[in-house]
């Protein structure tokens, strides 16, 4: 409670002194079309510096009250013209402005086909207009990040879900694809309710047709946005008047409709309207491996009649699709699997102008996710022999019973010969999102001030029933466990951000953003309580020059640095309790092929672990842009350091239990036709029933054993660091031909090494006789990446890798022919990676010769080709698991004196499977080109062509891990040819 | 008185002349003095009239060489008692005195030396002593060689698996090989096992790995890799001569209720591999510790009796044993000096499939060559162009090839000119044989569980190269055909 404390004084201490505005006026106009100059109604005028902004009307006319005196950038757009933006002199000479806006279309100039650096913003921030969206023909916007600096064409197809994830790369902890937030219209896209893994959230039953241009925070993002560690991409989708616009589009496995209008209603609104239809399959031959979404979207936009100005929007986008493969021939007889992907999504958004001497904007936003990921499965079984359905939920021994004798029994014997089984998994993940934010803009004198503050509050849970079955009957192995019965995760945030330029002479100008975010989430009936963390975050952006003379210089740069925490997901929080069964009992089977198994359950709730942080990144990012004649160069580096993030341990305990075999049986006189069974729950001592009563009830001998149970834990890893550079080039355009050059890039550099001590490996059978056995060996260091699997023991503890990346486009737009032709080259000039085996600076492994060896010298970097065993660094007993004995003396000795124990520590030792495998990775250079073209032709139709990789690179690269020289074709590394087309009507 | 004393001399006289012819016409075949001396000299010379007989035995299995003492007995078959015994020398001749007649000769006798023993049996009825002279016949004699170090054999390998009945696939839960005595006196072993090399399949591309410069890679270390695990007799295993014993590898109950193709193995004579109670020493996990996936390894039927269970050493990674479906390597040892569980529980007696890791996963046990009894290969009918050998020339040479998932086994051709040498087998052998897989068939001709049925005593071929010694069969001999 002080930080809210803390944040409502910081908020009083911006109002204390009313600063009296300097006398400003009234700013009005008229927005019409530059060809025919008739209004334009529904465009949005924004003065930059004040954050006023108003609507235009019927009549393409505008009007702002109070607006500061001063110079200020007016900035005007309306969907289907290009943006404006013009410099006034408040007040203004002229009584009203007349603002011509060309139609958006190849006639224009800077037509840009790759991700466009944001300037004004003081962080590393890209944005994607609908024109390079259309080039690139994205259909699932995860695959945004190809238009990023450095980045690199993946085919598009719907039937890969891959989640996007900014300035990070696949197989690094961490969690990077969880930690990057996507936000539509305002409304978040979250993946906290998934229950089956920690990464970020689909997109693929998302429209991208629909979209008019999305922007990337790769930087530190603003404090509005919170849960999320490595950025922000805000899509925005298309709102206000337009035509019909009719678009199709086909690759090799895929085809869209798409269908998209902006009605006019009566009373100043706009209804957008968009429908798409989107298949992919992954076979030519077989259709039926599809994937579908059918999405509708409808949007009101409009005026609200207030005070100062206002507007509401609201929507709601509805998709069903998913996968469907009960035609398909291939299956085997009847069976099918049918997965849907089913979304409703509403969003209700109203702005408000203020524009009072307290307050400049009032914003009031809320939404709601339902989704369905309901899957069926259909499929036929078969088996000779009943095997045993464990349905126990209870610690202890249960033996198994015939379904008719006893349908709920803790093990069911199922059925022999063939039938088939109807189950589903029900995944219904909802949310709910309501915020509120408040702005003010004034001027300080000669400092402009920004101060935005806000709250929000989120919801999320999952109202599915988990996976169930039709018939109980022939239900396998398996316990119930609902998504409803789950309670809801809330999350609380506050904030407040303020935001100071000042003008310098020369053009120049210094922004300073401070801002500072408190989460808190709650998850009722979760041990870990409420949860709180703050989040700071600075930058600041210094612009040295901004002269408009000799064809536009600019110099500026920027620097900032944020804390970001991302909040725990389900599966960390809550996470479901597992169940292990081990083999107790077994009788022969019958002669009906009936053998009633008993097995011992344990029941494994997830360990409770009051240690745990959570996980929060500092990032730091610095830049320069120069504009100098034609040229734009801009440059940002960037530093991230991961805390805390979440691994998955495994805690043994000890125990004992009982095997009884049929031996036991055999010698007991009972008929096999009267042979009954019973075993007792906690001891697992069976009885033996003769059923025609000549025996008396005996109970069977037994062997004990002794065994671990493991439970799983969550836990925090060591730090991971990336950081990396990021630059882009633009060249002035040659406009003999009309071509113009980027040339972009990265450098990127990851570095994760894990020093956890976690127990993993168990060596030697025990008997209550001999009670050392079974041992537990403790190692340093894992070399997991995901939340959802357990720490293991390996030789490598880490990973470092660092690429350089180097894209370059030659862009040539022909305004005359309405022609753009983009041929983009993508080069990868440098990639390493190596794995490592290190702990605190000093040496992890030893080296062997060969691999039967447990003892060499120590493991250094410059070893090669060389196999490497670890030890653990301690091991314990069954009988007093809690001490720690240190292995590497004991192992010595053990060889020279206790053959036994040597021969079980020995299998506590893991080895590098080949000897290659910590070699470094140095791949030789490859590159691949793909070509795009988009022709207007008239008004009203547009073609787009694009061809990935279509010099069908044959190439080689050289692994110096291995040392092996492997086709590039088919590697991965670069696409493999692929082709699409899409035609665009507008009516 | 003068006269009357010659008077009584005349009348004497008179009496015996008298007499005499009465005395000489009693005998009426009586010769003359010159008469009788003949015939008494001639009689004497019709029991002395011997001639020389030689009796050669030729053997029908030519690596077989004549021995000294092969006994030969000769019998006269024309009303002459008497039998006449002797034996060979070491060139395998033997030679009798014997009269005039129609002698029949038998020889039958087993013969061994280090490796072998050899049953000899040969029969001339047609033996001719006449007054001419010496005579010399030859006795075919036909051998039935018989191993006598390594009577165990693997006679059947049913690894294929079946179609279901409801045409949804394969079902392959149904494994099992058969062992077999292939001589004529029982054999008890005790630490006899049963294992799979490396690597599981032979057209597998870990096979690359086994080859250095043409030779595999363990060949000069004298050891076979057996992967992942093997199964054990935990007490002595007698088998009667000429008898089998089945071992199911999987699937021990009656399959048939489920799967008309496949096999019912719900029999007290069969042995099972089942031991879900082993748990390897070296573990990660609780579960899946043992060979006890029910699905592979079901509870064995409650009629196969617990002494009949094979005991395993666990040392690779799986929930049931990985006896491939298509084309395993299979060998029968016995472990000397050590029990099973000693040898495969000790660390360093593993090695791994080079190139690849050095973990639970192509983990393997060395198992000496002295050690093998018998090794199996087969190979993938479809994928022979790529298949490369597991098994040394010596122990195994060839393979046999397998169509799977039709209920094909690999059966063991039989011996023919051994298993018709056996003199109980006559008139009971079954020729005509039908059940052979396109051109992969049993060269001699003779359908050995027909035969077998019949009472034959069947020798199976065992040259040490299964491409002569097997062939694809139909069926599996257990579903009765």
């Amino acid at each position: 409670m002080k930080r809210v404390e803390l944040l409502i004084i910081f908020c009083l201490v911006q109002t204390a002194p009313l600063w009296v505005k300097a006398q400003g006026g009234a700013v009005g106009g008229v927005v019409v079309e530059a060809a025919s100059q008739r209004p334009i109604e529904f465009a949005t005028v924004v003065l930059l510096e004040s954050g006023l902004w108003a609507v235009t009307d019927a009549r393409g006319a505008f009007s702002i009250a109070h607006v500061p005196a001063g110079d200020a950038t007016m900035e005007v757009r309306c969907l289907g013209y290009a943006k404006r933006v013009v410099r006034i002199r408040v007040p203004l000479d002229t009584s009203a402005l007349r603002i011509a806006m060309p139609v958006a279309d190849l006639r224009i100039d800077g037509v840009e086909v790759v991700a466009r650096r944001r300037a004004d913003e003081a962080t590393t921030s890209y944005l994607i207009d609908r024109v390079a969206l259309d080039n690139q023909q994205l259909l699932n916007l995860g695959n945004v990040v190809t238009l990023l600096p450095g980045g690199k064409t993946v085919n598009e197809t719907l039937m890969s879900d891959g989640r996007l994830s900014l300035r990070s790369e696949g197989q690094e902890k961490g969690n990077a694809s969880f930690g990057t937030a996507i936000e539509v219209d305002g409304q978040r896209v979250d993946n906290n309710a998934a229950m089956n893994e920690t990464v970020g959230a689909s997109l693929r039953n998302m429209s991208s047709a629909d979209i008019e241009s999305v922007e990337v925070v790769a930087g530190i993002p603003s404090v509005e946005h919170g849960d999320l560690s490595n950025g922000i991409v805000k899509v925005r989708t298309r709102r206000g008047k337009s035509p019909l616009i009719v678009e199709g589009k086909l690759n090799q496995h895929t085809r869209q409709v798409s269908i998209g209008k902006g009605l006019h209603l009566g009373h100043g609104g706009v209804l957008n309207v968009a429908l798409e239809r989107a298949r992919s399959f992954s076979d030519v031959a077989s259709p039926y491996t599809a994937y579908e979404r059918n999405v509708v979207s409808l949007r009101y936009s409009g005026r609200v009649p207030f005070g100062g100005g206002g507007a509401v929007s609201a929507g709601l986008t509805g998709n069903w699709g998913g996968y469907n493969s009960v035609a398909d021939p291939d299956e085997t007889l009847e069976s099918y699997t049918r997965v849907a992907d089913n979304l409703l999504r509403g969003s209700v958004e109203l702005r408000l102008l203020l524009n009072k001497p307290w307050g400049t904007n009032l914003q009031f936003k809320g939404s709601f996710s339902l989704q369905d990921k309901r899957a069926e499965y259909y499929s036929n079984a078969s088996s000779a022999s009943s095997q045993p359905y464990i349905h126990s939920v209870e610690e202890g021994y249960f033996i198994a019973q015939d379904y008719g004798a006893a349908p709920n029994a803790s093990i069911v014997l199922g059925p022999t010969g063939y039938w088939y089984v109807r189950s589903w998994n029900d995944q219904k993940p909802q949310n709910v999102a309501i915020s509120l934010k408040y702005s003010w803009n004034r001027h300080l004198g000669d400092v402009v001030s920004q101060l935005k503050a806000g709250a929000e509050y989120g919801a999320s849970g999952n109202m599915g029933r988990g996976t169930h079955y039709e018939d109980m009957r022939y239900a396998p192995t398996w316990r119930e466990f609902r998504y409803d019965a789950l309670p809801w995760m809330r999350n609380y945030a506050l904030w407040a951000e303020e935001r100071l330029q000042l003008a310098l002479a020369g053009g120049g100008s210094v922004v300073l953003t401070v801002g500072l975010r408190d989460d808190i989430t709650h998850v009722k009936g979760s041990a870990f309580g409420l949860i709180q963390t703050l989040s700071p975050r600075v930058k600041g952006r210094w612009v040295l020059w901004d002269a408009p003379a000799g064809g536009g210089r600019r110099i500026s740069l920027h620097a900032g640095w944020g804390k970001s925490v991302k909040l725990p997901s389900f599966q960390v929080l809550y996470p479901s309790p597992s169940y292990s069964d081990m083999l107790a009992f077994t009788p022969g089977s019958t002669w009906d092929n009936r053998a009633y198994y008993a097995y011992y359950t344990y029941v494994a709730q997830p360990a409770f672990n009051p240690n745990l942080r959570w996980q929060y990144t500092h990032q730091t990012d610095v830049g320069v842009e120069v504009s100098w004649g034609g040229v734009k160069v801009s440059l940002s580096g960037f530093l991230h350091k991961t805390f805390n993030h979440y691994m998955a341990v495994v805690q043994y305990s000890p125990y004992t239990y009982k095997l009884t075999g049929q031996a036991a049986i055999e010698g007991s006189g009972v008929a096999p036709a009267n042979r009954r069974y019973t075993i007792d729950q906690a001891t697992g001592v069976v009885t033996l029933h003769d059923a025609s009563g000549a025996k008396s009830p005996m109970e069977l001998s037994y062997t004990e054993r002794l065994g671990y149970n493991s439970t799983r834990r969550y836990i925090n890893g060591s730090p991971v660091v990336r950081d990396g550079l990021e630059w882009i080039a633009d060249f002035a355009q040659i406009k003999a031909i009309g071509t113009s050059l980027r040339v972009d890039g990265s450098v990127y550099r990851y570095r994760g090494v894990d020093e956890t001590l976690f127990p993993a490996n168990t060596s030697g059978v025990g008997t209550v006789d001999n009670p050392a056995y079974p041992l537990v060996g403790y190692y340093r260091g894992s070399s997991s990446t995901s939340t959802s699997t357990v720490a293991s023991a390996t030789v490598a503890n880490g990973r470092e890798a660092s690429g350089v990346n180097l894209n370059a486009t030659f862009t040539t737009h022909v305004p005359q022919m309405r022609l753009v032709l983009a041929l983009r080259l993508e080069a990868s000039l440098y990639s390493y990676s190596r794995s490592l085996t290190e702990s605190r600076g000093r040496s992890r492994g030893i080296v062997i010769d060969d691999v039967n060896g447990f003892f060499g010298p120590d493991y250094d970097r410059s070893v090669r080709n060389k196999y490497v065993a670890v030890y653990p660094e301690y091991y314990s007993t069954w009988s007093n698991p809690g001490q720690l004995i240190p292995f590497a003396e004991r192992f010595a000795w053990a060889r020279d004196n206790d053959p036994a124990l040597y021969n079980q520590l020995s299998r506590l030792v893991v080895k590098t499977g080949y000897p290659y495998v910590l070699n470094p990775d140095y791949l030789s250079a490859y590159c691949s080109a793909n070509f795009t073209v988009t022709k207007e032709v008239g008004d009203h139709v547009s073609v787009s062509f694009y061809a990935n990789n279509f010099f069908n690179n044959m190439g080689y690269v050289r692994s110096s891990q291995t040392g092996l020289r492997s086709s590039i074709f088919g590697s991965g590394h670069i696409p493999r040819f692929y082709y699409g087309l899409s035609l665009r009507l507008k009516i | 008185m003068v006269i009357k004393s010659s008077f009584k001399m005349v009348l004497w006289a008179a009496l015996l002349c008298a007499a005499m012819p009465a005395m000489l016409s009693c005998k009426e075949d009586e010769k003359k003095p010159e008469e009788i001396k003949k015939v008494i000299e001639e009689e004497v010379e019709e029991e002395v009239k011997v001639y020389d007989l030689a009796l050669q035995l030729v053997y029908s299995d030519t690596s077989m060489l004549p021995y000294a003492g092969a006994p030969i007995e000769l019998r006269n078959i024309n009303g002459l008692e008497g039998i006449y015994q002797g034996a060979t020398d070491s060139t395998g001749r033997c030679v009798l005195r014997v009269p005039v007649g129609l002698y029949e000769a038998v020889t039958s006798d087993v013969h061994e030396d280090s490796v072998y023993y050899y049953i000899c049996n040969g029969i001339n009825s047609q033996i001719v002593v006449e007054e001419v002279g010496a005579a010399s016949f030859n006795i075919d004699v036909r051998v039935a060689k018989l191993n006598g170090r390594n009577p165990l054999i693997i006679k059947e390998i049913y690894n294929g698996g079946v179609m279901k009945d409801d045409g949804s696939g394969n079902f392959q839960f149904d494994k099992s090989l058969i062992i077999y005595n292939n001589g004529a006196r029982p054999v008890s072993m005790a630490n006899l096992c049963l294992g799979m090399l490396a690597a599981y399949n032979a057209e597998a591309i870990t096979m690359n790995n086994m080859y250095s410069g043409g030779r595999l890679v363990f060949e000069d270390e004298r050891f076979l890799p057996a992967q992942n695990g093997i199964w054990y007799f935990p007490d002595t295993l007698t088998v009667e001569p000429y008898s089998q014993v089945v071992v199911v590898v999987c699937g021990a109950i009656d399959n048939t209720q489920t799967c008309s193709n496949s096999v019912n193995y719900a029999n007290r004579d069969y042995y099972v591999c089942y031991d879900p109670d082993y748990v390897t020493p070296d573990v990660t996990l609780p579960s899946a510790v043992s060979y006890n996936n029910t699905k592979y390894h079901p509870s064995p039927a409650d009629v196969i009796p617990t002494s009949h269970y094979l005991k395993t050493v666990k040392y690779g990674q799986a929930n049931a044993w990985p006896w491939s479906v298509v084309s395993p390597a299979t060998i029968l040892f016995q472990t000397k000096g050590m029990t099973p569980k000693e040898f495969a529980e000790n660390t360093g007696n593993y090695w791994y499939i080079p190139g690849y890791a050095a973990g639970p996963v192509w983990r393997c046990v060395k198992v000496p060559y002295e050690w093998v009894l018998d090794g199996v290969e087969v190979w993938n009918a479809a994928k022979i162009a790529s298949s490369q050998k597991r098994m040394p020339a010596d122990i195994d040479a060839g393979y046999v090839p397998l169509t799977n998932q039709q209920g094909h086994v690999l059966y063991r051709n039989v011996d023919k000119a051994a298993t018709e040498a056996l003199p109980e087998n006559a008139g009971k052998l079954v020729y005509g044989y039908a059940l052979g897989v396109g051109a992969s068939s049993d060269p001699s001709g003779i359908d050995a569980e027909a035969s077998m049925r019949n009472g034959a005593h069947i020798v199976f071929q065992d040259t040490n190269n299964s491409t002569n010694d097997f062939h694809e069969r139909q069926r599996c001999s257990l579903r009765g055909m």
